[in-house]
């Protein structure tokens, strides 16, 4: 009895953060296909690849902006963020901040380079250096971010890049090949860049998932 | 693997977040310890068992047996 409840009180908490969800990622990917058919460059059209490395990116800066909304109202947060309650956002503050920080670096980056010449209207020099320049701050966020977890977390972040790795030789490896035999147009840069990304990003949600963390409610 | 982490820690009168405060761990990672999600490290599990006073085995329950 308790325990139907508690899943019925799970699926309802669950409810609206996916919706929300939903609803800002057709907003923000609506908005964004219009934007790439604007920016188109000079040389080719918008293309398959810019828009799912903007999409990818939009997804990054979405659950960023959602996890910074939850550290700056620890109260809204709980509501829609996989947390106990309101006071472990508090307790995690920093370690959520660089996190969050990093992740929407790692966005914006994927997301410019949705829009470097010749498909966009970036130049290559300029792109490459916001890019990495957003990459190196993640990185040290990242680093930062390390001092913060404990041995869950780690583990957490160990299997998901593992899973992540898999995922990018099954996918990208799969796809390379492919192409090396002529089967298929080979995965281009920008291709590149966006299974890392969202390998990365399947990793994390499979082990959290795996491991019954995505479905977190009161004890 | 099945545990009393739970049982022991409210025997104490304590919540995750004090477990997870004198343990040094979040307490995502109590939690997940105290519903089988997560089965912590050797360190972690002897720091646990010192906390309450009792040996690793009576805090984490293991039904494998050697064979004859």
């Amino acid at each position: 009895m308790n325990a139907a409840r508690q899943e019925k009180s799970l699926a309802r908490r669950l409810a609206l953060p996916a919706l929300g969800g939903a609803i800002a990622g057709f907003v923000a990917t609506f908005l964004f296909l219009n934007l790439t058919d604007a920016d188109a460059g000079a040389g080719a059209g918008p293309g398959i690849s810019r828009e799912i490395a903007g999409i990818v990116g939009i997804s990054y800066i979405l659950g960023a902006i959602g996890g910074c909304i939850g550290i700056v109202n620890p109260r809204l947060g709980a509501r829609f963020l996989n947390v106990e309650d309101a006071d472990e956002l508090r307790e995690q503050r920093r370690m959520f901040g660089y996190a969050f920080t990093a992740m929407m670096a790692l966005g914006a980056a994927l997301f410019l380079l949705a829009f470097v010449e010749p498909a966009g209207s970036i130049g290559g020099r300029a792109g490459a250096a916001a890019a990495l320049g957003l990459v190196l701050v993640a990185c040290i966020l990242g680093h930062l971010q390390a001092r913060h977890v404990d041995e869950l977390q780690r583990l957490l972040s160990r299997e998901s890049i593992a899973t992540a790795f898999y995922l990018l030789f099954a996918i990208g490896g799969g796809w390379a090949l492919l192409a090396h035999c002529g089967l298929t147009a080979a995965p281009a840069p920008l291709d590149w860049l966006t299974m890392f990304a969202a390998t990365l990003l399947a990793g994390c949600l499979w082990q959290a998932g795996r491991r019954g963390l995505l479905t977190r409610g009161p004890s | 693997m099945r545990n009393r982490l739970k049982e022991h820690r409210e025997a104490q009168g304590w919540s995750q977040g004090e477990l997870a405060r004198r343990l040094g761990v979040s307490r995502q990672t109590i939690n997940a310890v105290e519903t089988d999600k997560y089965d912590p490290s050797l360190p972690l599990a002897l720091r646990m068992a010192k906390l309450f006073g009792v040996a690793v085995p009576d805090l984490f329950i293991d039904d494998w047996e050697p064979e004859q």
